[in-house]
């Protein structure tokens, strides 16, 4: 997961969020930036976000963990350059 | 002119580096293909591109067009080999394809570079088969084989087992399964040969050169004494180099066909197909105990698999039949024979497997009896072998038990799993046994001393990176009274006197024993004959340990260990890490404390990277481990490692040759992998039955 995230007085300005390993070419997650944007930088609202982008996620056979795995991971990092800490 | 002193053990613990490591870090110790030869040429092999069926025709014309190509060999043209009930050596004998990956051509170039690039433009027109790679519990080609590896008895039953099982007050029924794992010794394997006439010279990245000498010898139609087998350095083998493999057969077939000296180095991917590895398993096991955790049955059922054209069957269950003790016994071995590369020795074959899936069920019968895993062990500790009412020559297990919960603060632990959290991560701790054989065959060994009192040891024994050559230094100037520095030891070459392979961790136990003899034959000929001073001229013994292990009694035989492992689990990504490894083993006398420690902390990574990491997955359309290199199999690196220790409790064995060392080599890998699934279920309450520990099978 790559991230850049601005937040100005604990509000998500913007942000742009990219995953490697869960689509035959580096997938952009618009749908989670989409929904970021304009919304408390708390972990609840990074969940929500990750969820949406998920949400018409297809996983195959041998690789369901990683939606589970992605939304953790997005969740993780977005705190983690947010100042929440974990 | 030298006086012997009295033989005294100071050599005994000694911790002593390597002593060849000066030159292994200089770059002037040489392995097999770096060995310069004038007049090289460079064999390159062409694999099979699929699982099952026959070659129809090769087109070569290319690959023989190629500037620097002195010859395609393939089965239209190959020299008939004397011999070919091995089919892995019987190269380019028949024109039937039994695997993806196995050689079925060759090219010999004047340069590894065309060599490779010739081989890669060979066209191989096949009829193909359809082929059958998928291992099941209920495979219907199950079979019981004759024996197992290397020659144990299949199945083994002593009791009543179903009605022991299931007159039990706690039972544990458990499927284990264990992948295809490879060796992956960081040098490949690779030979050169060089014929002189009918005489024939290899020079071998091998763990046993005695025993590949018979074995081309007889492939080529020779005497045995016609060919010579030089293994000076050898970078790794964990078993898969203790016998020839299609490398040296391609390089001496070569040579003979180009008349020139010709180098041949398997490619990592090559490596995946045609030198062995350790076959997956099925394990079914079964424990039944009292409420107090006292077994009444123990069962273990093995479904594993083969090639179709070599019968390896491993033997996994081996080490459930002296573990502990149980009035009602089973073990089983049921064998497939599938279109899949042959498997073979590696790494503690048998015990590695097979203690993962015991291991791992004890745990789950201490938590079942609500009883410490230690303390589970500890009561059902057998006071002669279970299966055969042999007493043990020496059983430290319960010792190794207590000195590692001691030391690893295990009485402080909270038997509850999934209860420490620790930020992000869970925490857990656990615990398994460690065993493996101690054995020991018949080796020779020649001592002989100078006038100047310098002495030469020799014998066919192979350093494959284990320190040996250390530990027969040490052995010998002991047994001698002398200093190592008036000794020198000359050992990696079949013109030596023969010797055991450097295999099922009987190197140590087997040329000890022969050079101890051999040197305790030289000092008594010099006090006896000579008046305690070497005579002019010099002096030398030579010994065989036939009928030293002819005698040996006939007792059960066997190292034990113990193995703790902290594991922290990251809730969000799955992964693991084993912050500690603590192993505690009794494996008789140990040697050389620097490179026994160096040689068991090898044994426990190999362990860790078992556990979390080593799976060759095939490929069931396509008959073939598509993760055929370093990259995506992985073998744990220093940094997966973080905290591990071995250290050894004090052992006498008293049976096991005049020192007494069981050997080293396998029993740290040996449990391991348990310890470390246990402690991870600890930490989360996820139970892995199937190895490796991948993260999604901890994202639950």
């Amino acid at each position: 997961v790559a991230v850049a995230l601005d937040v100005q007085e604990g509000v998500v300005r913007d942000v742009r969020l990219a995953l490697g390993a869960v689509a035959p070419v580096p997938w952009r997650a618009h749908r989670a930036e989409d929904a970021l944007r304009g919304q408390p930088a708390t972990e609840a609202s990074f969940r929500l976000a990750a969820e949406a982008e998920l949400a018409e996620a297809r996983p195959r056979r041998d690789n369901g963990f990683k939606v589970r795995l992605m939304s953790n991971v997005i969740t993780r990092s977005l705190s983690d350059l947010a100042g929440l800490g974990s | 002119v030298t006086v012997l002193t009295e033989p005294a053990r100071r050599s005994t613990g000694v911790g002593r580096s390597r002593i060849e490591g000066p030159d292994k870090v200089t770059g002037r110790a040489r392995y097999a293909f770096e060995h310069p030869l004038d007049d090289i040429a460079y064999a390159s092999p062409v694999a099979s591109t699929i699982a099952k069926g026959e070659i129809r025709s090769i087109a070569a014309d290319t690959a023989l067009g190629l500037p620097g190509v002195l010859a395609v060999i393939t089965p239209d043209n190959a020299p008939r080999l004397a011999a070919t009930e091995d089919a892995e050596l019987a190269l380019f004998q028949s024109r039937s394809v039994a695997y993806r990956g196995q050689l079925v051509a060759a090219v010999v170039a004047t340069s590894l570079e065309v060599a490779r690039d010739a081989a890669e433009r060979m066209t191989i027109d096949y009829a193909a088969a359809s082929h059958d790679v998928t291992l099941a519990p209920d495979h219907p080609g199950l079979y019981a084989p004759d024996y197992v590896n290397p020659r144990f008895e299949t199945d083994t039953a002593v009791g009543d087992f179903d009605a022991g099982f299931s007159s039990a007050a706690v039972r544990v029924d458990q499927t284990y399964r264990t992948p295809a794992e490879h060796n992956n010794p960081m040098e490949p394997h690779a030979t050169i040969a060089a014929w002189d006439g009918d005489q024939l010279t290899l020079i071998d990245s091998s763990q046993g050169p005695p025993r590949v000498k018979p074995t081309i010898a007889r492939l080529f139609d020779l005497d045995p004494s016609q060919v010579r087998v030089v293994s000076e350095h050898v970078g790794g083998g964990f078993g898969s180099k203790g016998f020839a493999r299609p490398n040296v057969v391609l390089a001496a077939m070569a040579a003979r066909v180009v008349q020139r000296p010709v180098k041949c180095a398997l490619t990592r991917q090559q490596m995946f197909s045609v030198v062995g590895h350790r076959c997956p398993s099925i394990q079914r096991v079964q424990l039944g105990a009292d409420t107090d955790g006292q077994l009444i049955a123990i069962g273990h059922d093995v479904v594993e698999q083969s090639s179709t054209i070599k019968e390896f069957a491993e033997q996994t269950a081996v080490a459930t039949r002296h573990m502990y003790a149980a009035p009602h016994r089973r073990t089983t071995h049921r064998l497939a024979r599938l279109d899949v590369p042959t498997p073979s020795w590696m790494r503690a074959p048998g015990e590695c497997p097979g203690m993962f899936a015991l291991e791992s069920a004890m745990d789950e019968l201490a938590q079942a009896c609500d009883l410490d895993p230690v303390e589970l062990r500890v009561r059902n500790e057998p006071i002669t072998d279970p299966e055969t009412g042999q007493p043990f020559s020496s059983r430290n297990l319960v010792a190794c038990l207590r000195e590692g919960a001691a030391r690893f603060g295990w009485e402080r632990r909270d038997p509850r799993p999934g209860v420490r959290r620790e930020g992000v991560c869970l925490v857990g701790t656990g615990v398994a046994s460690s065993t493996y054989p101690a054995r020991a065959l018949p080796s020779s060994a020649r001592v002989t001393v100078d006038d100047s009192g310098r002495f030469e040891v020799s014998i066919a024994a192979v350093d494959i990176g284990t320190g040996a050559r250390t530990a027969l230094l040490l052995i010998a100037a002991e047994s001698l009274g002398v200093p190592t520095d008036a000794v020198e030891i000359r050992i990696g070459d079949s013109s030596l006197p023969d010797a055991m392979i450097a295999g099922g961790s009987m190197g140590t136990a087997s040329w000890t024993w022969a050079v101890v003899n051999a040197c305790r034959a030289l000092r008594e000929r010099i006090e006896r004959d000579h008046g305690g001073t070497v005579p002019a001229g010099g002096l030398s013994a030579e010994v065989t340990t036939e009928a030293d292990i002819a005698a040996l009694p006939s007792s059960a035989r066997y190292s034990f260990g113990a193995q703790f492992a902290e594991v922290r689990v990251d809730t969000d990504t799955g992964e693991v890490r084993v912050p500690r490894l603590l192993g505690v083993f009794a494996a008789g006398r140990i040697v050389n404390a620097t490179t026994a420690r160096s040689q068991l902390i090898g044994g426990m990574t190999m362990g860790l990277s078992m556990a979390l990491h080593e799976e060759s997955a095939l490929d069931p359309e396509f008959g073939d481990f598509p993760n055929h290199d370093l990259a995506s199999y992985h073998v744990a690196a220093c940094a997966d490692v973080m905290d591990v220790e071995a250290i050894w409790v004090d052992e006498e064995e008293p049976e096991l040759g005049p020192i007494g060392a069981k050997g080293i080599g396998e029993i740290g890998i040996v449990g391991t992998a348990a310890a470390i699934a246990n402690a991870a279920h600890h930490a989360t309450g996820i139970r892995v039955r199937d190895l490796p520990l991948r993260l999604d099978r901890m994202l639950r």
